[in-house]
């Protein structure tokens, strides 16, 4: 396992490890003290950690190509979109801090100068602006695929799935519609953008299946495991996503629903990984000095 | 790929005709540079039809096999145009290129031919 990747998920470990413990009190005593803590401190410190890493990774993979090679511009839409990745981690914790330091003091400083509307243009940059970039990306990775004949077809099971997603994808956009009526104001242009986080993550979702498919053809080496890596990304992601919405129809319970909250965490450190292991891939022809021989 | 089946059989053609020619005109240094172009051209296209492999071939032949493996995945032959116990550098150099890069390509194509 490349260097990078083994690091990103000792430090997920040890930070589930202390979500965990976390957790247990929040189950034995019903308290969310330590959750909270927890989730605003170590939580927040773990995503901005995270989505710089995954940035600064793109931006080396990316400076392994040269212009006029095709994969440049796939890393320079994926650096793009780890880079709204973490600007949406900084707004997103900006407007926790500014929300925990409000009630206790009126004259907090983060609650005076920070703009009330962060966590809605956090939610709008990580959201749709970061996974349209990282559709482009994955779609030129996809055309590069198939100009190489590595790309595969699609199996009964991915054309199940994505019918069941196109399903959901109608109810969903149906459920929208009935808001759009008389009665109900008309909705902001944030709340119809975040609107299309849904449609481009089930979009995400069928090019990641694509690109699984391709990897499992050739084997699972350092390239193929970076793409597998966002497969798992964006499978984790939609798994937040549904618990967002079963939080919503109020289908969990209490403990049920803080226990979603950690699912985030693991995206976040697949995000990180995929560029760890495609930069391994380009720089150990550099380091592998005659490891031919010694094994 | 069709284009490399092309330079293939181009190769062969152009390594056969430099041989005679070089030995008709009996300039070492000519002939010795015959040899190793086509030493070279060999260890590229990974033909040895009219030759017999050497086990530097072999060598090299099995550290791109070991290559491909790491960066592309134990199936990677299936993608190439040829079967993956006669994979050449002619064979899987656009696609390693595409896929990691043409810098990080001529570090492994030198570590390929050149690790001891």
């Amino acid at each position: 396992m490349p260097r990078f990747v083994l690091w990103i998920w000792r430090v997920c470990a040890v930070h589930c490890a202390i979500g965990t413990a976390a957790y247990l009190h929040f189950l034995v005593t019903g308290s969310y003290r330590y959750l909270n803590w927890y989730f605003l401190i170590l939580g927040t410190l773990f995503f901005l950690v995270t989505t710089a890493a995954e940035f600064f990774l793109a931006l080396e993979c990316r400076s392994g190509f040269d212009a006029d090679e095709p994969m440049r511009m796939a890393w320079t839409f994926i650096a793009l979109a780890s880079l709204a990745r973490f600007v949406a981690a900084t707004l997103t914790s900006l407007d926790h801090w500014r929300l925990a330091l409000t009630p206790g003091s009126t004259s907090s400083v983060l609650a005076v100068f920070l703009p009330m509307g962060l966590a809605r243009a956090g939610e709008m940059i990580g959201g749709p602006l970061a996974m349209i970039l990282l559709a482009v990306a994955l779609n030129r990775v996809l055309s590069v695929q198939r100009r190489f004949g590595v790309l595969r077809g699609l199996t009964r099971t991915d054309w199940l799935l994505m019918g069941l997603i196109a399903v959901l994808m109608f109810g969903e956009a149906a459920m929208i519609v009935r808001y759009l009526g008389p009665p109900y104001s008309p909705p902001s242009l944030i709340r119809v953008i975040l609107w299309m986080s849904d449609p481009l993550l089930a979009l995400l979702l069928v090019q990641a299946v694509l690109i699984r498919r391709s990897s499992i053809r050739v084997g699972m080496g350092l390239v193929s495991q970076c793409w597998a890596m966002y497969v798992i990304a964006i499978v984790t992601t939609l798994a937040g996503d549904a618990s967002i919405w079963a939080v919503g129809e109020g289908l969990l319970s209490e403990p049920l629903i803080a226990l979603t909250w950690y699912i985030w965490f693991f995206a976040a450190a697949a995000f990180a990984c995929a560029p760890a292991y495609q930069l391994a891939a380009m720089k150990l022809p550099l380091v592998h000095q005659s490891m031919w021989h010694k094994r | 790929m069709e284009e490399w089946s092309e330079l293939s059989v181009i190769n062969e053609n152009v390594s056969s005709s430099l041989i005679p020619s070089a030995q008709s005109a009996e300039d070492p240094v000519l002939d010795e540079l015959s040899q190793k172009m086509l030493s070279w051209s060999r260890l590229w296209f990974g033909s040895f039809e009219n030759s017999k492999a050497t086990e530097e071939h072999y060598l090299v032949r099995e550290r791109l096999q070991h290559w491909l493996k790491l960066c592309i995945g134990r199936e990677a032959g299936s993608v190439l145009t040829c079967p993956f116990e006669s994979v050449s550098l002619a064979t899987s150099t656009p696609l390693l290129t595409a896929l990691i890069g043409r810098r990080a390509m001529v570090e492994l194509s030198r570590r390929v031919l050149n690790d001891s």
